[in-house]
């Protein structure tokens, strides 16, 4: 093994460190975002105890169970208050782009084209982007790894084509829609959770700080539940 | 540094688990799907009944009415109410309705000016009805 290190070369050795370099900054820059999405989410959560604070505090919630039926039913509700827009805006971009689809009788419209004929009447959204052909990118070998080793050869520069503007209308207000609805479907997902822990926890008896060597008097009753 | 690597370990934990954050997210997605459906649904038969879809459920109102009891409960101890009269008379003390007097107690009364008077003579008058 030693020797077959002390062989690499310095330009092999360069590239080592760099290949290296940036498989770290990727992987930290996945965990900032994953740090990132789950503080969002702690907070998000936090909504589940603004609509249940009253409840438990008022010992109208009875148990976990009673807990859990009454926080998933408002949770539901909240759901519904926070996303009946984003889904109003999909449901208004699929309506847009089948009436589209109908009253042209183009029913094979592809919103991600980018070509079209001759590379200058695509219809779809990715007719404004450049595009490369990552399939063919240079690759050197190294180690016995293929790996990209330069910039991909350009597929499509960037091109306003008549042909493409329903993708422009539909693209744009689709994705809206489908961010929004998936940071509210984020926000039910970590309200879940939250209802989840919260109702074992709000109930849990726990003799960590008692002392059956005291008055008693210093260890009151708890309230009734 | 410590933190660094945390990081560094969390991103690929995030990238190895990353398959099934996407299928929970996925299934989410498709069950809030029809979560908004059925609660769009709801809401319409609820409408034509004159109902509300986000009307107050039952423990909505026994915390509210908790609350409300609470509330006076703190209420009356820190502005204790009188009590209200009792019909038909007034208690001693109320306006106008002052407590009798104790045995042996003075009671401020107008000052008396003294004027000069002579003794009534019974022969003259008399005299004078006559």
């Amino acid at each position: 093994m030693i020797p077959f290190l002390i062989t690499i070369s310095e330009n092999e050795k360069r590239m080592l460190l760099v290949l290296l370099a940036a498989v770290i900054l990727v992987f930290v820059l996945i965990g900032l975002l994953g740090l990132l999405v789950k503080r969002i989410m702690s907070s998000q959560a936090k909504r589940a105890d603004t609509f249940m604070y009253d409840l438990v505090y008022t010992k109208a919630i009875k148990n976990p169970r009673h807990f859990r039926r009454v926080g998933f039913k408002k949770n539901h509700r909240l759901l519904f208050q926070q996303s009946w827009i984003p889904f109003l805006i999909l449901l208004v971009a699929a309506a847009f782009l089948l009436i589209y689809m109908a009253i042209a009788n183009h029913w094979n419209l592809n919103v991600f084209d980018y070509y079209g004929t001759d590379g200058t009447d695509g219809e779809g959204f990715t007719t404004l982007f450049f595009i490369f052909d990552f399939a063919n990118a240079p690759k050197s070998t190294f180690f016995g790894m293929q790996i990209v080793s330069d910039w991909p050869p350009l597929l499509s520069s960037p091109y306003l084509s008549a042909n493409a503007w329903p993708s422009y209308v539909f693209v744009p207000i689709f994705l809206t829609g489908a961010i929004w609805y998936l940071i509210c479907v984020q926000a039910f997902i970590a309200r879940t959770w939250r209802i989840l822990v919260m109702s074992k926890k709000s109930f849990e008896k726990s003799l960590d700080n008692y002392d059956a060597t005291k008055n008693p008097v210093d260890n009151p009753l708890p309230p009734l539940q | 540094m410590i933190k660094f690597l945390q990081i560094f370990g969390q991103g690929i934990l995030y990238v190895v688990l990353s398959p099934f954050f996407l299928v929970i997210l996925a299934f989410y997605v498709v069950y809030t799907a029809l979560v908004m459906i059925f609660m769009f649904l709801k809401m319409i038969i609820l409408f034509f009944a004159g109902k509300s879809v986000f009307a107050d459920l039952p423990e909505d109102i026994e915390a509210e009415q908790m609350k409300n009891k609470l509330r006076d409960e703190k209420l009356a101890k820190e502005n204790p109410q009188t009590p209200p009269l009792p019909y038909p008379y007034p208690p001693y003390g109320y306006p106008g309705y002052p407590y009798p007097p104790m045995p042996g107690q003075v009671i401020n009364q107008p000052d008396v000016k003294e004027i000069d008077a002579k003794p009534i003579d019974v022969e003259e008058e008399k005299k004078d009805e006559q």
